[in-house]
Order: structure tokens, then sequence, then C-alpha cells
């Protein structure tokens, strides 16, 4: 029993292991260079799909046209799942609103003269679109897990009202006999009726494929990676969410209309929860990271789950075992192995004619990833320190109280921030600075008081509606998109603030990206624009955190704890970047720090918290020399800080 | 409202719903009970059910249904369940208790396929007949209408389930480092608890009780491995509203869903599949996080 | 600097946090009756250090000896019966349940050969506790957390007591009298492991330091040593 059991345990460590295997096997480049060849493997899958009915035999063009309208439904679920980070089990639904739309008109004769089902077809998107965006309202209360449930929920409710409806819907039995035109017809023109869905599912992959790649797709990865920080690139998450689902809904729909085009059929078995189990297993199965993925996913589904249960009645169990496998070891699916094999190929065929294949990609040595790539300041002229006193106060609070539980947290503190001023936040630990700091940023609602931004009352506004009127933060743990660029955490954040990233076609305005990468040279980052955020040495990261804050086109500036985690000389240089970046662009920049060399170095004007009060405020001058201050902070942390 | 549904009609389908309830609760009880310790959405959980069924099945052959041994078919078709639930655990949820959602569901999902291809295998698609001990045949009369005793059984069952399952983690020493395990596992490792047998224990319990809801449910009859599906549904309906990982949330969802769906073969007979999910989703509208719910996940 | 018996000898422990090697060929050793102090900057690797030590994230090591046994490979909660606590940093405690069932949670372990200390013990130690044991954890004030904290930790009869930054986010008094609580039990043969942001209270409370950089020990010192101000500044950047 042991023996086995170890041997089983060994397995789990499998996806370890071969991730392992597989970086050695084939570098980065090697699997940059294959992308060019998945590409020629995609378009030769959609050709093959196109041709079918040239040459392959009748039994095989209908699993084709399966594999086509079940793949649409995967991919247009997977831009939920991919795109946006939401895992809906209730995906069926929209294949039965779209399907049941077609098919009550024409058989029930339900809607008369417009029975007609190619017309109806013609408005499957609407009714996709409309449910989705009804539906929206329910499910997108959720976030992740609940999300699921909730879909879940609802995708049943469609299902027990498709079930229960006999009179309308023929429930278990069907609405069967749904033939949408003589030239249509499954029998007599069956190769017309292939060309037709291939032909719809074709535009729909197109347009889903123009969708991803528009600056709402990047704002959706965006909130995927990181839905706190894509708040606070002026982000509206919500109403992006919602988008993405009626955009989903509107595919599946049509998928749906065209299954039952396809089947002429249509019943409340086909839209249960296991249809949108098997949707997320398609999307699976053949890597949903891959745009076509979900089509391999669905090809390999129909084909091999016929085959399975031809070959055996324990289908469901093979087919569970295999969703099992990938699920446990090869998140990447099938267009991942793909992927692989191709990048293997490349670098064999390199190796061959011998090429070694640099890899140029993050594993660079110890000493460089510790690294902070700041810009060399030496030679800017060197700015005389002088104190600045501001011009008139951009943010204002009053008396804010915020209590989690029992315990007051911030207890009636006020700021006064005057424009173009370097204004810290400083306190022992437990002052309530970074919840103060949550409160100026919109991210708690305060108890009581008021907020000031530019004079408007910005008290209890959420933090997307802050940062559009010019408030840009940064957090003390590190808050990226991460598996993004280093180019497109600010690309996206400074299309994001003036809602550029709602266009659902096209592209980013032209020069926004010259701009994000002037932006990135200012932090010292231009050379590493390419790479992923996470790739980044810590100090990179901070660098890009700050740089991601002014993108919002801020003029005020928050940052929590902005050298937190950095080394002594590289905080130096990282502080006067900031300062310098401010007097550019004449920013106001609130900061919270630890390190009282930097808060005496740069601040014109210091805050001083204490048990979620203010204990004093004043200039660098007034606080050293205010005898308060010294007991309650200085004097409980060193003295060598008294001193500084 | 239909015309012509007394007021012995309700009490019927009141106490019926009551006794849907209870299973229900059997059913949901485990499902919550995993959900709250181990994070891990468990859609193989109807199928553990299921399982349970056919156990109780094939075991009171040679044991009988009578009115001294039923109780030994009931509780080792659990034990049998537990113990697939202990394989299940260790061998496959283990490795994905820090892997993302997506994975999580699928591979429990992967379960409910090779669950439901295995049983089929062994005991065919068909349903079973059902049986039931003496003591607990017949019918009791109430308001004219006969109710099966049987029902009146699974109530004091689940009845006795929670306040067992109360006991357990409100008065015992393993029940105390169950709900410690609730809010940081991570901390009751540095206090010297073995987190991971913990975690075993509290699936095989969660399993238990799912394979005695099912052994218990072969009273009715059983319609075939369909079941699974059906259960864990329903479960889900319960525990969302409920709130995750609350017991005394799955206790009350269960009576509202049980009492809704059979109150509903009045008003709305062709609805009475949706009437559940409209009950969940006009919670979930006001409260997202459940009726006993603490959080958002 | 006496030699006393060595309680604790980690010898060149690698640590990771997540994908990423945090700690590096660190050795450091704790004595019986000892109080070490770790300090370093934020992200330096101390808390990885010690979560390691106590084996509650993936690490590797050479040996980690605890009273002459290595309890390197085993799990954490082995860890804590063969007599290693460790009060993690942020006041952690089990806010659904009541402190009396806190501090009970760890009387189901085992006797860890070290100081013997009762629920009792607990209550005299922590009067505010005893007062407040019919109500639930989340309920107390960060200092009456940290108290649990250290108590629930004590309860498990350590020979070495590991506390990560337990002076964070807590009253001045309430800090005095933890560090008193401490320097009493390391007279009484307890090992004591601290990590501080507060340096004063490491070193007020410890006879020796480790000073920490990058996952990698840079100074090694007595108390004395490690007050001076240009060694404190080089190695915090105060």
């Amino acid at each position: 029993m042991t023996a086995i059991a170890q041997q089983l345990r060994s397995l789990s460590m499998l996806p370890a292991l071969s991730a392992g295997a597989r970086r050695l096997q084939a570098s980065r480049q090697a699997y940059t260079e294959a992308n060019r060849g998945l590409w020629i493997v995609g378009f030769g899958l959609i050709a093959l799909m196109g041709l079918m009915p040239f040459f392959a035999p009748s039994s095989h063009i209908l699993k084709g046209q399966q594999a086509l309208y079940f793949g649409l439904l995967a991919l247009s679920l997977n831009l939920l799942v991919n795109m946006i980070g939401l895992i809906s089990f209730g995906h069926a639904m929209f294949f039965g609103f779209g399907g049941y739309l077609v098919a009550v008109g024409f058989a029930k004769e339900a809607w008369g003269p417009f029975g007609d089902p190619l017309l109806m077809f013609a408005f499957t998107p609407l009714i996709g679109a409309v449910s989705a965006f009804v539906i929206g309202f329910v499910v997108l209360r959720g976030r992740e897990l609940y999300f699921g449930l909730l879909t879940l929920g609802m995708g049943q409710l469609i299902w027990a009202a498709a079930h229960g409806w006999q009179s309308l819907t023929g429930g278990t039995n069907g609405t069967t006999g749904v033939f949408a035109a003589d030239w249509l017809s499954p029998f007599e023109h069956a190769n017309n009726l292939y060309w037709f869905v291939f032909l719809c599912v074709l535009v729909c992959t197109a347009l889903i494929w123009v969708i991803m790649r528009s600056p709402f797709g990047d704002a959706c990865r965006a909130i995927r990676e990181n839905r706190r920080r894509a708040e606070f690139a002026g982000i509206w998450v919500k109403r992006y969410e919602m988008t993405a689902f009626v955009i989903a809904g509107t595919f599946g729909a049509v998928a749906g209309g065209l299954a039952v085009i396809s089947e002429t059929q249509i019943a409340s078995g086909q839209i249960d929860w296991q249809r949108s189990a098997f949707a997320l297993i398609m999307c699976l199965i053949g890597g949903y990271r891959y745009f076509l993925g979900p089509f391999a996913g669905a090809i390999f589904f129909i084909w091999v789950r016929d085959w399975l249960t031809k070959e055996t009645t324990l289908w469901d169990t093979v087919f569970g075992i295999i969703v099992l496998c990938v699920a446990l070891f090869f998140v990447a699916g099938l267009s991942g192995t793909i992927h692989w094999a191709l990048a293997w190929l490349v670098t064999g065929i390199k190796r061959l004619r011998g090429i070694r294949l640099v890899d140029e990609a993050p594993e660079l040595s110890a000493a460089e990833h510790e690294a902070v790539h700041l810009p060399s300041l030496a030679s800017e002229a060197a700015e005389p320190r002088e104190l600045r006193t501001g011009g008139e106060p951009v943010l204002v609070a009053r008396n804010l109280t915020k209590s989690f539980g029992g315990l007051v947290a911030v207890n009636g503190a006020s700021i006064e921030v005057r424009q173009g001023t370097m204004h810290a936040i400083i306190g022992p630990n437990g002052a309530g600075k970074t919840t103060f700091f949550n409160l100026l940023t919109g991210l708690y609602k305060p108890d009581s008081g008021t907020i000031h931004l530019e004079g408007a009352d910005v008290t209890g506004v959420a933090p997307w509606r802050l940062v559009k009127r010019g408030l840009g933060r940064s957090f003390q743990q590190t808050n990226l998109f991460w598996s993004l660029t280093a180019l497109d955490n600010v690309l996206i954040s400074e299309a994001a603030v003036d809602d550029q990233t709602l266009r659902i076609v096209g592209k980013h305005r032209p020069g926004l990206r010259e701009r994000s990468h002037q932006l990135l040279d200012r932090v010292g980052l231009g050379s590493f624009a390419g790479f992923s955020a996470s790739e980044l040495s810590h100090g990179d990261q901070r660098s890009l955190e700050i740089a991601s804050a002014i993108a919002v086109n801020s003029r005020i500036l928050l940052l929590d704890e902005p050298t937190a985690g950095i080394s002594p000389s590289e905080t130096r240089t990282a502080v006067e970047l900031i300062r310098r970046i401010a007097r550019e662009r004449d920013l106001t920049v609130v900061f919270v720090e630890h390190d009282m060399e930097v808060v005496f170095g740069i601040a014109d004007r210091i805050t001083v918290l204490a048990r979620g009060s203010v204990l004093a405020e004043g200039t660098p001058a007034e606080i050293r020399a205010n005898p308060e201050v010294q007991k309650a902070y200085l004097g409980e942390t060193t003295d060598e800080e008294a001193g500084a | 409202m239909i015309v012509g549904a007394s007021a012995s009609q309700y009490v019927v389908q009141i106490v019926t719903g009551l006794g849907s309830a209870a299973v229900l609760f059997l059913i949901s009880s485990g499902l919550t009970l995993t959900f709250g310790a181990l994070r891990i959405v468990n859609f193989a959980h109807g199928s553990l059910y299921m399982l349970g069924a056919y156990l109780a099945v094939s075991l009171r052959e040679p044991i009988g249904f009578s009115n001294g041994t039923f109780w030994i078919v009931l509780i080792l078709a659990g034990l049998g369940v537990a113990l697939a639930g202990v394989v299940l655990e260790v061998f496959f949820f283990r490795p994905i208790y820090r892997r993302p959602l997506l994975t999580q569901l699928l591979v429990t999902f992967s379960f409910v396929l090779i669950l439901a291809g295995i049983v089929r295998s062994i005991w065919g698609a068909e349903g079973e007949s059902t049986s039931v001990p003496p003591f607990l045949g017949g019918g009791v009369k109430i308001a004219g209408g006969s109710i099966p005793t049987y029902q009146f059984f699974f109530m004091g069952l689940s009845v006795a389930v929670a306040v067992g399952l109360y006991l357990f983690l409100y008065r015992t020493g393993i029940g105390r480092m169950v709900r410690a395990a609730v809010s940081d596992p991570e901390l009751l490792g540095l206090s010297g608890v073995n987190v991971r047998i913990l975690f075993t224990g509290v699936f095989a319990v969660g399993a238990f009780l799912a394979g005695l809801a099912g052994a218990a449910v072969t009273m009715q009859g059983l319609s075939g491995p369909d079941i699974a599906v059906r259960a864990v549904i329903l479960a889900f309906v319960v525990i969302v509203i409920g709130g995750l990982g609350s017991l005394i949330g799955a206790f009350v969802a269960s009576i509202l869903v049980g009492l809704a769906q059979d109150l509903g073969i009045i008003w709305v007979p062709e609805a009475t599949l949706a009437i559940v999910f409209v009950v969940l989703v006009v919670v979930l509208a006001i409260r997202p996080q459940g009726l006993f719910g603490s959080r958002v996940a | 600097m006496s030699q006393g018996e060595r309680i604790l000898d980690v010898r060149r422990l690698n640590a990771f946090y997540g994908k990423s090697q945090v700690v590096f060929d660190l050795s450091m050793h704790v004595d019986k009756g000892e109080a070490v102090a770790v300090l370093g900057r934020n992200g330096a690797g101390k808390t990885t250090t010690l979560m390691a030590i106590a084996g509650a994230v993936t690490s590797r090591a050479e040996g980690v000896v605890l009273g002459g046994q290595d309890i390197g490979g085993l799990p954490s909660y082995k860890r804590v019966h063969r007599g290693l606590s460790l009060v993690p940093s942020g006041s952690r405690s089990f806010p659904t349940l009541t402190v009396e069932e806190n501090l009970a949670m760890v009387r189901a372990g085992k006797n860890g050969g070290g100081i013997q200390f009762s629920v009792e013990d607990a209550y005299e130690q922590f009067p505010k506790l005893a007062e407040l044991k019919a109500n639930s954890a989340g309920t107390l004030s960060g200092g009456e957390r940290q108290m649990l904290a250290v108590a629930r930790a004590m309860l498990a009869n350590p020979r070495v007591l590991m506390l990560d930054e337990p002076s964070e986010g807590l009253a001045p008094l309430v800090v005095r009298g933890i560090a008193e609580r401490l320097k009493e039990m390391s007279k009484r043969g307890l090992g004591v492991l601290i990590t501080e942001q507060n340096h004063r209270l490491a070193l007020d409370v410890a006879d020796r330091v480790y000073f920490v950089e990058k996952g990698q020990i840079v100074w090694e010192g007595d108390k004395a040593a490690a007050g001076d101000p240009d060694v404190l500044s080089r190695y915090l950047s105060v």
C-alpha cells in the first residue's frame, strides 16, 4: 500500500518535473519562433475544416459541423475564462436562448410570420446580448467561485424553464423538425449546410479575434491579472465584466442557433449544466490560453467521445480520466502540446544548422536579478534643495474616521495637501497610515469625515472615479498586471483612464505606445518593456508600480512606501527620481515612508500620525523640533533617526 | 395559485417538503463541511452520494434490510463511501488545493464522469426497486393524505446528523481543530496539529454523510446513476443559499429549498424545477454571500 | 560569550517564497537560555527564515538540529512536538474561536520537552487573557491577540521560541510587557529567536544579533557590538 501510495504521490510531482524538463529542452526564443508555426497549424486547421466536404465521408462532415458550433460555444466561453478571468458554469444557457429562438419560432409557429428560422437566426446575437445583459446583473454580483456558482444556478434556471414549459419548448422531447430553408436541408444539401455553418463560425471567430486584440481586450486581461490594480488604472471593472459577459452571450447564442439549424431540433437536455461543463472542458483540453484552443478542444471532444462511446461502455470514465490528467498535469492543453513540439522542432533544426539559441529570458544572473535599473541621474543638473510651500490645497481630508470591528484604525485624522508639494505621512507602526491612505484613495469608505479633491467633494467615491479625476496611487505590496509586459502595464493605465479601452475594435490611439515607452525610459525600464512584470526584479517592479501610478495622467500621486524592499543606495536614487518626475510633470505627491532620511530629505511638509490621529503637521524642521513627535514616534524607534 | 388546492393538500406537501429537505440536508451538510475546511468545491459530492445508494443496494442483499439490519447497511455504505473519499482526497484533491479555481472545478468534475461510468458498468443504467425496513413501511395519515413513514425517518436522521455535527464541531477537540482550520490552516500546523490528516478526516466525514444519504434514499427507490448530478446541483443551491461553509445555513436553506420544491408542485406544477433556482437567484440578489455566509468570496 | 549548550543549529538553510529563492545558505544557532535577534531590512528574508525553520515554507538545509535531533525533514506540526514554536507575524489567532479554545488547541498536541507552561500559567502571565477567555479571539485588540499568540506558542512547551516581529502594530506598553516575559523565560532556559523592525526591543531582549541582507547573514556579534550606531546604520539604513 505504501509503495503504491508513494508512487501515486510522485505522480503529483509530475507537473513540476515536466515543466522543468520542458524549459531545458525548448528555450524561450524557440517558443517565440514556434509561434509562427503555431499560426500555420491554426490556419491549416481552418482550411482543413473548410474543405472537409471535398474529401471526408458524410459521418465525419457531420461531426465537423458539430465541432464548429460547439467550438464557437467554447470560444465564446473562453472570452470570459481567458480574457477577463471569469469562470462560468452556465454558458449553455446562451446556447439555449439562441437555439430556442430559432426552433420555437418555426416549429411552434409562435412568432407567426417572423418564424422564419434564418430571420430568427439573424436575431440570435440580439437575444444573446439582451439575456446576458439581464442575467449579468445577477451573476456579476459574485466573484470567482460565487460567480461560477451563480452562473451554474442561472443556467439551471434557464434549463428548468425549458424543461418545464413544455407547451412552448417541448421539454425533454424537444422541438423537432426545424428546417431552415430548402437550400440548407441536412438531407439534400448537406454540404451547403456545412459551409453555411463554417462561414458563420469563421465570421464569429474573426470578430472574437478582433475583440480580443482590441484595447478593450487589453483592459480585460488587466482585470484578469489584477482586479485592484485595474481599478486604480481608472477601470470601472463591473462595466468591463458586463461588456465581456454580453459579448460572450451574443456569440454563445449564435452557436445555439447554428446547432438548431444543423440538427433541426433542440431539447432541454442540450442546455443543462453538463453542456456548460463540456464547453469548459473543451477550453481546457484544447488549451484555453491559446486563441484557437477551444476549437482544438471541441474537435478532440467530438471525435474522441464518439470513438469512445463506440469502443467502450465506460466512455465517460475514460473521458473523465483524460480531463483529470489534462487538468492536473498539462494545463496548456492540446495547443500547448503542439506549441511545445514545434519549439522542440525549431531547437532541433537550429542545432543541426549549428545555431545555438541564446536564452535572453528572465533567468538573468542572480546579481542582475537583484538590480534596480534606475536611470543615471548624474547627467542631470543637481537641483538645490528648497522647500516648497505649494499652491492651492488640492487634496483636503477632514476628520476622517474608520474602524474595523471594534478597532478604530483612523480617528478624526485630517490633512491638507497643497499643489506641487511633496507631502509625507509618517508615524510609528500601527498608527493607521495605510488605512488613512486607503481612505484617501477611495479603497475604503470613511465612517465619517469628508474628502475634497481639487475642490470637489469626493467622499466615498469609488477608486476608479478618483483615478479619472487625476489621482494615481502605488501600493506597499507591489501590485501589477503580473503576466502582462512592462509596457502593457503602463499602456493600459494610460489608455483606460480616458475610456480608450472601452473600444472593442481597433487599436490603441497612435502615439500612445511611444508615450508609454518614454515613461518607462524615464524610470529606467526602457530596455525591459517587453518583459512581463513578474519577470522583473523586485526593485524594477517598484519602479514599474510608480510608472503605472503616473501613467493614469495623474496630477496627484499617492505612494505607499515607494521604496519598500529596495536597498539603501538605490532608495536614494529612487526617491530623487520621484522628486524629479514630480517637478517635471508638476505633480503633487503624498507618500507614506518609513525611511526617515528619505522623509526629511525630500518632504516639503510632513503629517505625523499616531494611533489613528494627527499628532503634528509642519515642515521637516518643525517636525524635527516637535517634542511630542520626538516622544511618541522617534523615541519609540531609534535615536539615530532623531539625529538624521 | 391553482384553484382547488385544499388546506389538507398544503399540509401534505409541507410534510413531504420537509422530507425532501431532510435528504437535502444530509447531502449538503457534507458538502458545506468540506468546503468550509478545505476551500474546495467538490462536484463529485453527488457522485459519492450515488455511490452510497448503489453500495446500499448491493449490501442489502447479503445483510438484509430488516428492522434490525438496515442500520448496518446504512453505516457500511457510508463507511464504504468514506473510504472512497479518502482515496479521492489523498491522491487527487490534495495536489490541487493551491491550484487555480478552474483546475479545481475540472478535477472534481472529472470524477463525476469517472464515477458515473464505473457505477453504470457495475450496477447498470437502470433504476433499483424500493426496499423499506418493515417498521418504516406504510404511511402516516395526515390531513387526509398519506405520507410514507420513511419520510419521518429521513427527518429524524437529518436532525440527528445536525445535532451530531454540532456536538462534534463545538464539543470535541477535533471539532475545534476543524473550526480552527477553517480560519487559518497554516497557524493550525504551527500549533502542532497535522492538518493534512485533519483535512482527509473532514473529507471522509463529508463523504460518509453523502454515502449515508445515498443509502437512506434507496428507501424511495433509485432512478439511476443520474441522481448524482441532480443531487450535487441541489446541494450547491442549498449551500450557496445558506452561505458557503455554514452548517446552520445549510440546515435552513435545505428546508427552504425542500419546501419551495414541494409547494411549487401545487402552485406551478410545470416550474417545480425552476422554482428552486428562482429562490437561489432571489436570495443571492439580496444577499450575495448567502443567508449565513460571513464573507463574499 | 559563554559557550552554552547548543539547542538550535541551522546549517546552510535555503528557503523559497513561491518560486523564487529568498534565503541562501544561511546558518545560525541558538544556545540554551540564549536570546538571539535577527535584524534586517524589509524583504531581507527574515520572515521566510523563521517560517522555513518552523517548516511552514519550502526549504532545503544541511541540517536543522534541535536539541541534537535533526528536524529538517519534518512537517511543521512535528517540529512543534519536538519543541520548536513559532509566533508568526501579525498576531495571528483563530478569530472565530474563543480565547480558551485558542489555547486548548495546543494542548491537543504533545509536550515539546522544554519549558513547562500550562493554560494556568498563561492566565497567570497574561491576566488579561483570563478575563477574556470566553470572548472570541476576533474581538480582541492587537495587543491582546499578541499575548494570546505568545501564550499559544508557549503551551507547546518549547525548547526554542521564535517570534516574528512581535512588536508590529502594538502599543509600547504591551511590547515592554512581552519583552519582560521573554527575558524571564530565556532565563529559565528557553532559547529565543526573534526578528524585529524595532531593533530597540530586539537589542533589549537579545544576547546576540544576526544581521540579514538578501537572504544571507552579513554580520554576527553580541548585543553591545550590534548596538553600535555604525553597525546599525550600515545594516538597517536608519
